[in-house]
């Protein structure tokens, strides 16, 4: 290091400081990552500390820790001798918090009893109409058909608490998909499809799905504990739940890290051999992006406590930009060759290369001004790995890079190099014609009308089409299909959240006559408000007990007085169940979902489809305590409102970064190194467009990416005398690199992750072959 | 706790008288085994049956036992028809495993939620009619008299669930060679339900 400025020796071993610590910490931060894959936590979610975003956690706490298994076996007999063995295995694993086969196990209203449940009191609508419109010899006969047309009878109890059956009527709505489930000889929850009967096993995880951890233990007891019934004879397993998706997204993305880092890494060997040609040198250029990936990575843990998928994928191919430092450093010592001298090479580095750290964190920083929760990490983790990549760079390569390289250019090299500084003066003197310019405009002019977007979330995930339809297997076969869309009742007490609910219970029921949602479940069907007790009360009062349809109906079963009077008079005496008394036991995943938020009252209303969401969103419109909640169009509607922001923001950063370079540049020299990574993204943007693709964040996030590296490569022309070989040799590499890396990406399965991909691999290209632009006059 | 659903479809399917003078034993040695293969057997060959039912239902609280009769039909393949007639006409299908209620000409279908007590009653049936053994002793234990009684057969179960037990005492079945002749179930209270069937095609009546 000799001949290297006190100034400049201090930096370097605080530079070796900071690598050393920074790895410390990054290796003791990998026991400790915990991976997030859900693509909804990629975008901002709700404030979080509204009833909405508590119904939802709530819901989801619920709805995406369950799985559903049905298991088939034309040897129904060793089907049902290999379940026990299942059931236990499966309970054997902490991953799963209930196993359930049996019919009563599968939890839902059958376990539920209402305390102080009366029929005087729970009444359907049905019900209501029922004994409102009947006559009293029409309601006698009714029910002493029910009783005597059974075969079996009834009990004396039965007789007792529910002489006409309408309270187990009312219970009835407590288990709206139970009717498709039978119980089988052997006492399994049994569910008849075209194919056969199949068995089905409930099963609820001790903990999120997005966990890997459960993720893997939950997939290899699943795995042991059904091998048996997969020997079965023509033996079927269907299965579904959130569990699966988030398994199948982490094995897609695990497959594209694969990809992307396999890819990454065998452009840059391939690089490095033949333009380096030094296995050392190979092997060194790889530890400031292992720096950069382990201090990203805690960093993010550190911050964030946990990391989510993307935000590895993304930020481990962002921190392999850090590559370019390296790039730069080995391609100044190459060209120099015998020449190279240490303190000189490392001045003439350290300007471009921090104005290039702080551009290109300044441009990932300007991520977490759109406000997305997933891209903040990217930007985080992109952020402290370039950090840590610089850091390690410039404090450990003038350690071990301090005298001249053995090899200098190969010949085919440099001629390749000379004919590139050739033509980038070429394309420097054809930006000098404005013949060019009018052209490009002509185009652009020619192409904007073909302006299109894209913010919907659904099409940019890409859920396997095999748990796709087996979902639709069991929604069929369920009955019932759980709408996405629910509505969000709000009431100061319990009592006043039954009334609305019982408002609004009415209005649905006229809207599914209408056709307008296939059912609903909500509250008031669990328990009716107070008010509405006192009704049903009322009504019973009148038209079983006063009218004598009670009595009649003992009387005409040949029930002993002494019995009929008891009878009678319980059927005359009831208490109102009063909400408070109740509301702590409405618990359950069954049961609709009622809460208290910040001194208020909430209940979900969940909906059943097809629907109409249009309709009936206008319907909520009516209720002025009730919120129409649409989670699919919300998450659009931010997807667009980000994506104008984020548009916004590009052209923002590209102000802040052109003021930033005023200073050293002057306003043309700033303009002249920002032009180039402007015009590669609008050519790109227009390009993408030409070529029928709809435009959605995630392009706009790639641009930015555009801006953050393609600065970097201005910067180097900038702070080359002229088109020197050296800059040409390192933003070559790094454009191959990065295209490499990010060329990939663009053939993810996730539509999100390719328009990311496939905007970074255009837009680099083009900002390296525009690059010369910024140079001196 | 799919006996659940069986507590509650027998529960209202209960009601019995016993014959306190019979003394029952568990049929779990070799030889019982062997004989309610050889009964099960006998009751598999004779089916497809048809013949009449005449239910009673014994409560404490009646003046007199409720009344029902009418036919049915029973099939190999275990398949049910069940037309009550009086005092109601009311006719269940059993295809499959689907309960099918005919009333009025409205088919209504009949699950285990929907309709407890019917739903349980016909698997109870269903599985005497030809003595399903391993289902039956899923839910109950099989006893048979300490001293058989000439000419007829006889077995009583008796719930093994407690929930169960808390609707049914124990269901006693008799029968003559391979047929089924009276079923009676026993609730923890007195009351109890009879039904007797009866084969006109066989020459009874």
């Amino acid at each position: 290091m000799a001949g290297m400025g006190r100034a400049q020796r201090g930096f370097q071993y605080t530079c070796l400081l900071l690598t050393a610590l920074m790895l410390g910490l990054g290796v003791m931060s990998l026991g400790r990552l915990q991976l997030n894959n859900d693509i909804l936590a990629l975008f901002p979610g709700l404030d979080e500390h509204s009833a909405e975003a508590e119904a939802n956690r709530l819901r989801a706490g619920s709805i995406e820790r369950e799985i559903l298994l049905l298991v088939y076996s034309s040897d129904q007999s060793r089907l049902h001798d290999t379940l026990p063995a299942v059931v236990e295995n499966l309970k054997r694993c902490d991953c799963f918090a209930e196993v359930a086969a049996r019919l009563a196990d599968l939890g839902g209203g059958q376990s539920f009893d209402l305390p102080g449940a009366h029929p005087s009191l729970l009444l359907t609508p049905q019900w209501r109409r029922r004994l409102a419109s009947l006559t009293p010899g029409q309601l006698t006969d009714q029910a002493l058909q029910r009783l005597l047309m059974r075969p079996g009878g009834f009990s004396s109890a039965e007789l007792r608490t529910d002489p006409l059956g309408s309270l187990a009527d009312f219970k009835q709505q407590w288990q709206p998909e139970a009717g498709r489930i039978s119980a089988n000889d052997a006492g399994y929850a049994q569910l008849t499809l075209p194919e056969g009967d199949y068995i089905l096993l409930r099963l609820t995880l001790s903990g999120s799905p997005f966990r890997l951890s459960l993720q893997r233990s939950a997939e290899q007891a699943l795995a042991q504990a059904l091998a048996p019934v997969r020997a079965l004879p023509e033996a079927d397993v269907l299965y579904t739940g959130a569990f699966f998706y988030t398994l199948a997204g982490t094995e897609q993305a695990r497959a594209e890290i694969s990809t992307v880092g396999l890819g990454s890494a065998l452009g840059i060997i391939a690089l490095f051999v033949l333009v380096f040609r030094s296995p050392g040198l190979l092997l060194l250029a790889f530890v400031p992006i292992g720096v950069g990936v382990l201090t990203g990575l805690a960093v993010v843990q550190w911050w964030f406590g946990q990391v989510h998928i993307i935000a590895l994928v993304f930020g481990s191919a962002l921190v392999g930009v850090a590559i370019d430092y390296t790039l730069h450093f080995y391609a100044k010592r190459l060209d120099a060759g015998q020449h190279w001298n240490l303190a000189d090479g490392y001045r003439r580095l350290i300007a471009p290369l921090s104005l290039g750290l702080l551009t290109s964190v300044a441009g990932y920083l300007s991520f977490t001004a759109t406000g997305f929760p997933g891209f903040t990490q990217v930007a985080v983790m992109s952020c402290a790995g370039l950090i840590a990549a610089f850091v390690t760079v410039m404090g450990l390569y003038p350690v071990l890079l301090a005298r001249p390289g053995k090899r200098n250019l190969s010949r085919p090299l440099l001629i390749l190099l000379n004919r590139g500084v050739r033509g980038q003066q070429a394309i420097v003197r054809l930006s000098r014609r404005p013949l060019l310019w009018l052209l490009l405009a002509g185009a652009a002019l020619a192409i904007g009308p073909l302006w299109q977007s894209n913010d919907d979330i659904r099409q940019m995930q890409n859920p396997p089409a095999r748990l796709q339809s087996m979902d639709e297997i069991f929604r069929s076969a369920l009955g019932a299909r759980r709408a996405m869309q629910y509505i969000l009742v709000e009431a100061s007490d319990e009592a006043g959240l039954l009334s609305h609910l019982q408002q609004i219970e009415k209005d649905l029921s006229a809207a599914q006559s209408a056709g307008q949602l296939a059912g609903f479940d909500l509250l008031s069907r669990w328990l009716p408000s107070e008010r509405q007790q006192r009704e049903n009360r009322a009504l019973w009062q009148a038209r079983v007990i006063d009218s004598g349809v009670l009595a009649d109906l003992l009387n005409r079963l040949g029930v002993r007085d002494a019995a009929a009077s008891s009878i009678v008079a319980d059927m005359r005496t009831s208490q109102v169940i009063e909400p408070q008394e109740v509301f702590g036991q409405l618990r359950g995943a069954a049961m609709p979902l009622v809460f208290q938020h910040r001194g208020k009252f909430y209940s979900v209303v969940s909906l059943n489809g097809p629907l109409d969401a249009q309709a009936l969103s206008a319907l909520a419109d009516r209720w002025p305590y009730a919120e129409w909640v649409d989670p699919v169009a919300r998450t659009n509607q931010l997807l667009q409102h980000y994506r104008h922001n984020a548009s916004a923001l590009l052209v923002l950063a590209y102000g802040l970064i052109g003021l930033l370079l005023c200073g050293r540049y002057g306003p043309g020299g700033a303009l002249r190194v920002i032009l180039p990574p402007a015009m590669a993204s609008v050519v790109t943007l227009f390009g993408l467009l030409a070529l029928g693709q709809a435009i959605s964040v995630f392009h706009i996030m790639a641009l930015m990416l555009v801006l953050g590296i393609g600065i970097d490569y201005t910067l180097f022309v900038r702070e080359s005398a002229d088109l020197s070989r050296s800059t040409l040799l390192a933003i070559g590499l790094s454009t191959v690199t990065t295209v490499l890396s990010f060329g990939l990406l663009a053939l993810s399965g996730t539509q999100a992750i390719a328009h990311f991909g496939v905007a970074v691999f255009w837009g680099m290209i083009l900002a390296f072959v525009l690059a010369p632009l910024a140079q001196r006059q | 706790m799919a006996r659940w659903c069986l507590l509650l479809c027998l529960s209202c399917f209960a009601a019995g008288v016993w014959a306190a003078e019979i003394q029952w034993r568990r049929a779990d040695s070799d030889a019982d085994r062997r004989q309610l293969a050889d009964l099960a057997a006998r009751l598999t060959d004779s089916l497809p049956v048809r013949g009449k039912m005449q239910q009673q239902k014994h409560m404490a609280i009646l003046t007199a036992p409720l009344q029902s009769a009418g036919h049915f039909a029973i099939a190999a393949n275990g398949d049910m028809t069940w037309a009550v007639e009086t005092p109601f006409a009311v006719l269940y299908q059993i295809r499959e495993g689907r309960i099918v209620r005919v009333l009025d000409g409205r088919e209504t279908e009949i699950s285990v939620s929907n309709e407890p007590s019917v739903y349980g009653f016909f698997q109870i049936v269903g599985k005497l009619f030809d003595l399903q053994l391993e289902g039956l002793e899923t839910f109950f234990t099989v006893e048979v008299p300490q001293t058989p009684r000439a000419g007829l057969w006889q077995l009583r179960l008796v719930p093994k669930n407690r929930r169960l037990a808390k609707a049914i005492a124990a269901i006693v079945v008799t029968g003559k060679e391979g047929v089924l002749h009276t079923v009676t179930v026993q609730e923890p209270n007195e009351d109890y339900t009879r039904i007797q069937f009866s084969y006109p095609a066989l020459g009874e009546d």
